[in-house]
């Protein structure tokens, strides 16, 4: 792979895969580590700069899901990379490629691009200086809290003892009738849950994204099949949340929630913060 | 949209049968529920409408697990609550949970024992 | 300095890089990309088969993967299909292209 000088002027047919955005003047070069070891370097107006790397002007696609985990892993390398030789990276979304038009080249329109959102990029950096994002999933487990709402609630305790000793076709009326009470009370317990735990979590953060539920699939079942050994487990809440990096209090706020019986907590991070960009 | 992915279609329509038969029995069950507590039903009556469920159910789950159609016909069924979702939206304007923000789309296994 | 973490600290696993970078982060403007934000990427099938195989450590060394949640995105990715490579320029570089 030869590499490409910091200051080549790409033919239009060429794209520039952008990676993130971070502060700092001049070029420079990071090297092969980009998708398919793609030369990466900078590309920059006044004092921002976008972390690139050449390519041919079309997207990264492919049925092969080793050669996507490859790319993906890659993007979030450079971006790792590029946050530790410049700091604070705003971090694009995966297959950002810019292209050039005719009679202008692609690190023309880069440029162009960040001119006009110059701004807001610094507004951005700004704000993210020293923070990064952490994913925050609580989840439950289904049996074990269906099992503490029916030992305390009375209603519900007594339509479980009613079921006993009666004949299979009543038995199995007076089963689903109580199965399909407590999942409107699981429904409802989950919900004060998540917001309950929200609120301790968006105290002592500085920012926090909701995303969307996940299913929880730690066997080969579906977690409808519990019979059947699947994961009992669900997702009550999905959070990114931005924080300064080394804070100890989200932890605090977690070890507490996760004292709640049949509740557990799982956290990544730190994340370059893909959440806080807007996008 | 409805998620045809390689279970479903390796076990052909098997799968698509079993969730419609589910959402029946489902349907079933409620209705029977209703006319137990209208008290509209003979003992007896009760009795032999229970049981039948009950063998109904057995029936489905025996099926599921001896051609491992669990998952395939959870996703079914997963897949037209999104498309019934999908029609409710554009109907209404709104999305299925209004519950809030927090709690959107958490997916509540139909017809699963808690 | 060692940030507090939480007893329950996970390695990343490769479902929660792809919930941020295939739907998070900065987007181009239409005009001037080449891969429109929304186009689907990765198909569900695809996704579930990454799922829960592979971790990644806290400063994207890949090492041994192991088994965290598998996590099914959502459901409106589909698949597409490889191109061939193509172009004089880029030869030497494993370009996939699609057929429309």
């Amino acid at each position: 792979m030869t590499a490409e000088p910091a200051n080549a002027t790409a033919a239009y047919e060429n794209g520039l895969y952008v990676y993130c955005v971070t502060r700092g003047d001049g070029n420079r070069l990071l090297g092969p580590i980009g998708l398919d070891g793609q030369v990466v370097y900078t590309v920059g107006s006044g004092n921002i700069r976008a972390v690139v790397h050449t390519c041919q002007a079309e997207p990264y696609q492919s049925q092969d899901p080793q050669a996507v985990q490859g790319w993906v892993v890659a993007h979030q390398n450079v971006m790792l990379a590029a946050a530790e030789a410049f700091g604070t990276v705003l971090p694009m979304a995966f297959d950002m490629i810019v292209r050039g038009s005719p009679g202008a080249g692609a690190v023309a329109a880069l440029r162009d691009w960040l001119d006009e959102r110059r701004d807001r990029f610094t507004r951005l950096l700004d704000r993210l200086a020293g923070k990064a994002e952490y994913g925050v999933q609580v989840l439950w487990d289904r049996q074990v809290i269906a099992a503490w709402l029916v030992e305390g609630d009375d209603e519900l305790h007594k339509m479980q003892n009613e079921a006993q000793g009666k004949p299979k076709g009543l038995a199995h009326l007076l089963q689903q009738k109580l199965a399909k009470t407590v999942r409107a009370a699981m429904e409802k317990q989950a919900d004060l849950f998540a917001e309950d735990f929200y609120a301790r979590i968006r105290r002592c953060v500085e920012d926090v994204r909701v995303d969307k539920l996940k299913k929880v699939d730690g066997g080969k079942a579906h977690p409808a099949a519990i019979h059947c050994g699947g994961d009992p487990r669900q997702m009550l809440l999905n959070l990114s949340c931005l924080m300064q990096e080394g804070s100890g209090d989200l932890g605090r706020v977690l070890d507490d929630i996760q004292r709640n019986k049949g509740i557990s907590v799982r956290f990544t991070g730190p994340w370059p913060p893909y959440s806080f960009v807007g996008g | 949209m409805i998620n045809i992915d390689e279970d479903n279609l390796k076990n052909g329509v098997l799968g698509l049968v079993l969730a419609v038969v589910e959402i029946l029995r489902d349907a079933l069950q409620n209705q029977a529920t209703r006319r137990i507590e209208s008290g509209s039903l003979t003992d007896e009556e009760v009795e032999r409408l229970g049981a039948a469920l009950a063998d109904l159910d057995l029936a489905i789950e025996g099926i599921k697990r001896e051609q491992g159609l669990e998952q395939a016909v959870q996703s079914v069924r997963d897949g037209l609550d999104d498309l019934v979702n999908d029609v409710v939206q554009r109907i209404t304007g709104s999305s299925e949970s209004s519950r809030g923000p927090l709690v959107a789309d958490r997916r509540e296994p139909v017809g699963a024992n808690p | 300095m060692q940030p507090e973490l939480p007893k329950a600290y996970h390695r990343a696993t490769l479902v929660d890089l792809l919930d941020r970078v295939l739907d998070k982060g900065l987007f181009l403007r239409a005009d001037l990309v080449i891969s429109l934000a929304g186009i689907p990427l990765i198909g569900a099938t695809l996704s579930l088969a990454v799922a829960g195989t592979q971790t990644m450590l806290k400063y994207g060394v890949l090492s041994d993967w192991d088994e965290a949640i598998r996590a099914v995105p959502p459901q409106q990715r589909q698949l597409l299909r490889e191109r061939h490579p193509s172009g004089p320029l880029m030869a030497s570089q494993a370009k996939l292209a699609t057929t429309a």
